[in-house]
């Protein structure tokens, strides 16, 4: 009796303990839930609209100064159709994402508005758990490290962030699905290929000769070394300004 | 109190207090972050963003910068400016004309004439004299000046000075002189002279005037050349040194020659000869149509996937400051490039 009475006494404790310790647990930050979506929503899109009116207050103070598009540069202007059409000519792509998730990168969009350049790649977050079931996931990148090339303009995607879709997913999983995209963005973008606008820059321009009678010209070329200055994002183009030198004329053999 | 009560009691204090924890805990790292925007904030920054953009778009057409409002439209647009334009024409223009040589070869100029006398009564002709001169080769090389370019709205024109320069030539000089009469026979009778000269071209200076068309030349900015052929005359004129090995030649006949060749003036008659001079017709050919080094490329290949492109260009537009032009582009996919085995 004296035993039981004891560990009677002592077993109500013990649960109410574990009880509260469960409780608190639960409404722990760390276990808790995060802001919720919208809010999440509302405060990267008073960002980007920051962003955005920056780099439009500074393109504006050039424009006033007639700075926006000097004169001696030679000026490519690249629709967001074209880029849309060359990074998603190399999907759809899968990537692992840890060891149990996996990104299926299915389309792709460019934006080039108010001075920013991005580019929205949708796809699809697997289990391989769960073989038939996904998440449909926004991966947020910009446009990155464009360069001349053997005279082709190549660039790469960014990944800045990524979006886990779909409003029915509870707050717990969405947090965990997002970690797992955002810790594995670096592995997700390496799998996005480099892509090349089909704009073609000399490096050149050649002459044929001409052996004709008396007349005698032999063949000869103009070197043009050009390199990428700036890039200006506007109404839906990607303007690339690039600097020109030109060399001196060369007989070629 | 009993027992049962006092647990129930302080199992309630122990969930309050660490409710109490938590929130405490939560208002503490929720208030690291400032609060979230409203909608009126968010409404707001969208105007002043959209406001913006208003105002530079109106800025960039009243201004028309660099013609943008008159570039054709197109998936890729690509202006050049003229400055850089100009640079690339002057240069080709000049490289080739610089590097242009004129090369004559085997010509020959024949002459026949008598050389007379005026004696007591009447002018007796003393001899008669064949030369001939064959032209082994001669060349002139050209030098272009500085070209004068004024652009237009769908050509450059182009005025181009160009200076026959320098050149030489060398030939072999051939006279027969045959003595005519007793006398003349007896003091000279026939000689031959045969020495090889030298010879310089005389300079000339000449004016080309064309133009180059501007249009699209399907993916780029051609240019295409419009002018008429331009006639150089080569005139030929002997060295001083070679006339001073004919000259040493002459004065080595007897002296009765010596005066009759000297009579017939050979240098006279050679200088008006070649003085005529060789006309070179200079093909319009020359004059090579241009691509500007920008446009758009019809295909490439991205990981392993080649991708062409139907290219319909949409317009070339020449401005004050640049000539635009526009293209569509519209991808398909040619091929899977299989990866190669290692």
């Amino acid at each position: 009796m004296t035993a039981w009475a004891a560990g009677g006494r002592r077993r109500p404790a013990r649960r109410a303990w574990r009880a509260c310790l469960v409780a608190a647990g639960l409404l722990l930050p760390g276990c808790g839930p995060a802001e919720p979506p919208e809010v999440a929503q509302a405060r990267l899109e008073k960002a980007v609209y920051e962003q955005q009116i920056a780099g439009l207050e500074k393109l504006l103070a050039e424009a006033e100064r007639g700075d926006i598009l000097p004169a001696d540069r030679l000026a490519v202007g690249i629709d967001e159709s074209v880029v849309r059409e060359l990074v998603n000519a190399t999907l759809p792509r899968e990537v692992r994402v840890g060891t149990e998730f996996s990104v299926l990168m299915q389309s792709a969009q460019a934006y080039f508005r108010f001075t920013k350049a991005g580019v929205i790649v949708e796809g699809r977050l697997r289990s391989t758990r769960f073989p038939g079931q996904f998440v449909a996931v926004q991966l947020l990148g910009a446009l990155d490290d464009v360069r001349l090339e053997n005279g082709r303009l190549a660039g790469r995607v960014r990944l800045v962030t990524a979006q886990i879709q779909g409003a029915s997913l509870g707050s717990l999983a969405r947090d965990v699905l997002d970690r797992a995209v955002k810790e594995h963005l670096g592995e997700i973008e390496a799998a996005i290929p480099a892509f090349e606008v089909p704009v073609r820059l000399e490096q050149a321009i050649r002459i044929k000769g001409l052996d004709e009678g008396p007349v005698s010209v032999p063949p000869g070329r103009l070197a043009v070394e050009m390199s990428v200055a700036r890039l200006l994002p506007a109404n839906e183009r990607l303007w690339v300004m690039v600097d020109v030198k030109l060399g001196p004329w060369q007989r070629e053999r | 109190m009993t027992r049962k009560a006092r647990w129930g009691l302080a199992l309630v204090g122990l969930v309050v207090a660490a409710i109490l924890l938590v929130a405490a805990v939560d208002r503490r790292r929720r208030s690291a972050l400032p609060p979230p925007p409203t909608r009126v904030e968010l409404d707001a920054l969208l105007a002043r963003r959209n406001a913006l953009q208003e105002r530079l778009l109106d800025l960039t057409v009243r201004r028309d910068d660099q013609g943008l409002t008159r570039a054709p439209r197109g998936s890729i647009m690509v202006g050049v400016p003229t400055g850089l334009t100009r640079a690339v024409v002057e240069r080709v223009v000049t490289g080739l004309f610089r590097e242009t040589t004129l090369t004559l070869r085997n010509l020959k100029v024949h002459k026949e004439g008598a050389v007379k006398v005026q004696s007591l009564f009447r002018k007796r002709t003393v001899g008669v004299y064949v030369l001939d001169v064959q032209i082994e080769e001669v060349t002139g090389l050209l030098e272009p000046g500085t070209p004068q370019l004024t652009f237009g709205d769908d050509r450059i024109g182009l005025k181009l000075p160009v200076a026959l320069a320098r050149g030489g030539g060398r030939a072999r000089v051939r006279l027969a002189w045959d003595s005519k009469g007793l006398a003349a026979n007896a003091v000279c009778g026939d000689t031959n002279i045969d020495e090889p000269v030298t010879g310089t071209v005389v300079p000339a200076d000449y004016l080309v005037e064309g133009s180059f068309g501007i249009s699209s030349g399907g993916d780029t900015v051609l240019l295409t050349p419009a002018f008429g052929e331009l006639a150089v005359k080569i005139t030929v004129e002997a060295t001083d040194e070679s006339w001073k090995v004919v000259e040493k030649v002459i004065a080595a006949q007897r002296r009765g020659c010596e005066m009759a060749l000297n009579k017939a003036n050979l240098k006279e008659i050679l200088a008006r000869l070649l003085g005529k001079g060789f006309n070179v017709r200079i093909p319009r050919k020359i004059f090579q149509p241009v691509h500007l080094p920008a446009g758009v490329t019809k295909s490439l290949r991205m990981q392993g996937v080649d991708l062409a492109f139907q290219v319909k260009p949409t317009g070339v537009v020449v401005t004050r400051d640049r000539i635009w032009y526009g293209a569509d582009l519209k991808a398909r996919q040619a091929a899977v490039v299989p990866a190669r085995k290692p």
